[in-house]
């Protein structure tokens, strides 16, 4: 059965941006500088998104959300912790975890150096390939539920 | 990280108060398994919890790169 893909609507990256910046105060200093026009900006990339013709599969729209917001050119910074927040939040959102070892910093510094656009397929796919193979599916947890209710946390 | 490390770092340290809290909300995700069946108080709640962890694993990442 096809995946239903959800995409994440502006009251929740509001909510989800105030929550890491509430968390954590360190981590509020550290993000890029998040206003009206930052929500507007990414909205309009979702938007964007939801509508293209970019393959209706979670990864490939993801590393197509991690690209565009990378490659943004109409922001001088921020546009590669923006990416790895939002994409987080994508994720999220379709029951996904992204997980360290996608090594997204990495990922989003190679991409912003990149030139132009003229390799954008290539580079989508590479995202893809990193991203996908570094997720994992919150559901399937579930399988495991007598597992997880014995378990210690330490 | 294993896939067992993950679910740890997302319930928070032992005898956090928090942990509880933490995880509840995870067992409602387990029992719905789409983000989008929630009511939009669960999914409040499920953002909330998810920031914690966030913040956790990718903060190093955003301070690496705020400071570039």
């Amino acid at each position: 059965m096809k995946e239903k893909i959800e995409f994440p609507e502006r009251w929740q990256i509001e909510w989800w941006v105030s929550h890491l910046k509430s968390t954590d105060p360190l981590l509020d200093l550290k993000l890029p500088e998040i206003d009206e026009k930052w929500y507007d900006d990414i909205c309009n990339v979702i938007v964007r998104l939801q509508f293209s013709f970019v393959p209706q599969d979670i990864h490939t729209l993801a590393a197509t959300l991690f690209y565009n917001i990378d490659k943004r050119h109409d922001v001088i910074d921020g546009n590669k912790r923006s990416s790895i927040v939002v994409v987080y939040l994508f994720y999220l959102v379709n029951g996904y975890l992204l997980l360290k070892s996608a090594k997204v910093k990495d990922l989003a510094k190679k991409v912003a150096s990149s030139h132009g656009h003229k390799q954008k397929s290539r580079w989508i796919n590479k995202i893809r390939n990193q991203l996908s193979k570094n997720v994992v599916k919150i559901g399937d947890f579930v399988y495991k539920k007598d597992e997880f209710d014995s378990m210690e946390f330490s | 990280m294993t896939y067992w490390d993950e679910l740890k770092s997302i319930m928070g340290p032992k005898n956090n108060s928090q942990q509880a809290e933490y995880r509840d909300t995870l067992v409602k995700i387990l029992k719905s398994r789409n983000f989008v069946d929630l009511s939009e108080e669960e999914k409040k709640e499920v953002l909330e919890v998810a920031a914690k962890d966030f913040s956790g694993k990718f903060k190093e990442d955003i301070a690496v790169l705020a400071n570039e």
